[in-house]
């Protein structure tokens, strides 16, 4: 896990160096949008199930500052396994035609609930957290695209910080300011 | 994935039409703007069927001209023979010379496909996890949770968990390679353990702060779910679950995955009645051999007629039976079941005779 996530670091480098170029022309007049999708993440051992909300704001030309919010459910062992993340964030968009690549980097809380049924043991906890990644928007017709979505979610546990994988797939509006 | 890049590189750069959105006082600078010499930001691309792009090439003298033809040279190992458009580069590949805005162009493709090979890698990593290696056969499972300090039975409680500042981890005694740290949300697994009797050890901080011990045959699943009290780790729950469908040499019980004081259900043929119980033969996949079934306290159905009183005194060797109860005892050779429902075929026979009647 450590190798891919530097991997994709050394691989977002140039995209990131890239957007410190100016613009060669006018871009896309960038609009407030709301993401909802299916999820998936990977939490420690538990594959979970889940959704993403997620809603962000022009805040420049392709600068934008993002709220997000998402809910994975599994079970693992005899357990139910509840995680919910709260982040906030930047997000830089580099839109291209009806393609629209972002990476981000986000900071909140990380909230998990174990639940055991059998035996009706039920522990929660909440940690820092954080999302760095990336995805695509591809615009479909009017306010509306498709996003697919890649993060590593990072929670601070036991004193050290975890990486976990999620995915996530579904729609995009866009918002008249 | 090359087929997704050779589509996203067309569908961005081979454009027919430009589909760039702005605001009406941009599109109106832009449209004064649009001769050359003017600042990049002032232009923009046409829509369809509008105004042409404005070509603005940059002078010879301008170094990121000079800089253009010779990365162009580099990378093509062809310099251009004649002087193209100012501020143009030649492209050997297509025998072409590209304007200014298709050399961008071109350098926001290398990131766009940076951006979706990045994509490619997170996506790729979701498959690694060198602590649980999922394509391992063989041996035991081990797969548990760790609850935080201050959960208890019957209740709802805060883990304790992110104070305690250090990673616990899980290693079978006796073979330090079967070792796993105990992730964020609690969850832990091991694979590949070599079945038999196993320990469990849990250490943080390079101290021992409890074992678990299990037998387990191979194939087996191991559902652990143990909780911290004080310094200490305590199991709370244990089950086993074999996932094999193929070992023979660990069964017990003629009927798979049957326990004794599981309710159970089962089809077969009767083979003798003797008062309220029957013996059975059973010849499916999950069981197969002679199942003894109590069924004193049983309600009996017959072909539809529930409760017929007539049923249960005419249940006879050959009729075909299915039978819902509890597993009282089970080896490979007979098993008994006391029921509490049997639902009875009569034989061919016995339809003959109310035939003939």
């Amino acid at each position: 896990m450590r190798s891919a996530w530097l991997a994709l670091v050394v691989l977002m480098a140039p995209a990131l160096a890239a957007a410190q170029r100016p613009a060669a022309r006018a871009v896309a007049r960038p609009r407030p949008d709301v993401f909802l999708g299916y999820s998936y993440t990977h939490a420690g051992e538990a594959s979970l199930h889940g959704w993403e909300l997620s809603g962000s704001y022009p805040v420049g030309s392709s600068l934008r500052l993002v709220a997000d919010l998402s809910g994975h459910y599994g079970s693992f062992a005899q357990a139910d396994l509840t995680q919910a993340t709260f982040l906030v964030g930047a997000r830089r968009v580099w839109a291209k035609r009806r393609f629209a690549p972002f990476a981000e980097a986000l900071l909140g809380g990380v909230r998990t609930k174990t639940s055991v049924p059998d035996v009706s043991v039920s522990d929660s906890d909440t940690d820092w957290g954080g999302a760095l990644g990336g995805g695509l928007d591809y615009r479909l017709s009017g306010p509306w695209a498709v996003r697919a979505q890649a993060d590593l979610l990072l929670l601070r546990a036991e004193g050290a910080w975890e990486s976990d994988p999620r995915l996530s797939l579904g729609i995009v509006y866009r918002l008249r300011r | 994935m090359k087929d997704l890049l050779t589509f996203l590189v067309e569908e961005m750069t081979g454009s027919k039409e430009f589909e760039i959105q702005e605001s009406e006082e941009e599109g109106k600078r832009a449209a004064r703007s649009d001769q050359p010499g003017l600042h990049p930001h002032a232009r923009r691309l046409a829509p369809a069927g509008g105004e042409r792009q404005s070509e603005r090439f940059l002078g010879p003298q301008d170094p990121r001209s000079a800089k253009l033809f010779n990365t162009s040279e580099l990378l093509s190992g062809v310099t251009p023979r004649t002087a193209g458009p100012r501020g143009s580069a030649y492209d050997a590949g297509n025998g072409a010379w590209l304007r200014e805005e298709e050399l961008k162009m071109h350098g926001t493709r290398s990131v766009l496909i940076l951006a979706v090979a990045a994509l490619a890698l997170a996506l790729a990593a979701c498959g690694g996890n060198p602590a649980s290696p999922s394509g391992m056969t063989g041996g035991v499972a081990v797969r548990g949770v760790l609850l935080g300090e201050g959960a208890a039975v019957g209740a709802s409680s805060v883990r304790a968990s992110s104070s305690s500042g250090s990673q616990i981890t899980v290693t079978v005694e006796g073979n330090p390679s079967l070792t796993t740290t105990i992730s964020g949300n609690g969850t832990f697994e091991l694979e590949g353990v070599p079945a038999g009797t196993f320990t469990l050890t849990f250490t943080k901080d390079g101290v021992v702060i409890g074992t678990v011990t299990i037998t387990a045959g191979d194939g087996v699943e191991v559902k652990i779910v143990v909780k911290m009290e004080g310094a200490v780790i305590v199991l709370v729950d244990l089950e086993l679950e074999d996932n094999d469908d193929n070992d023979d040499a660990n069964k017990t019980c003629l009927i798979e995955g049957g326990r004794v004081g599981d309710r159970i259900e089962l089809e077969g043929r009767v083979t003798s009645v003797t008062g309220t119980s029957f013996q059975m033969t059973t010849e499916g996949e999950r069981a197969h051999g002679t199942v003894n079934v109590s069924a004193s306290g049983a309600s009996f159905k017959c072909n539809g007629d529930k409760g017929s009183a007539d049923c249960k005194t005419s249940l006879k060797a050959g009729d075909k039976v299915h039978v819902r109860g509890t597993l009282t005892s089970c080896s490979l050779e007979q098993a008994s079941v006391t029921a509490t429902e049997v639902k009875v075929q009569k034989s061919d026979d016995d339809e003959d005779e109310d035939d003939d009647d």
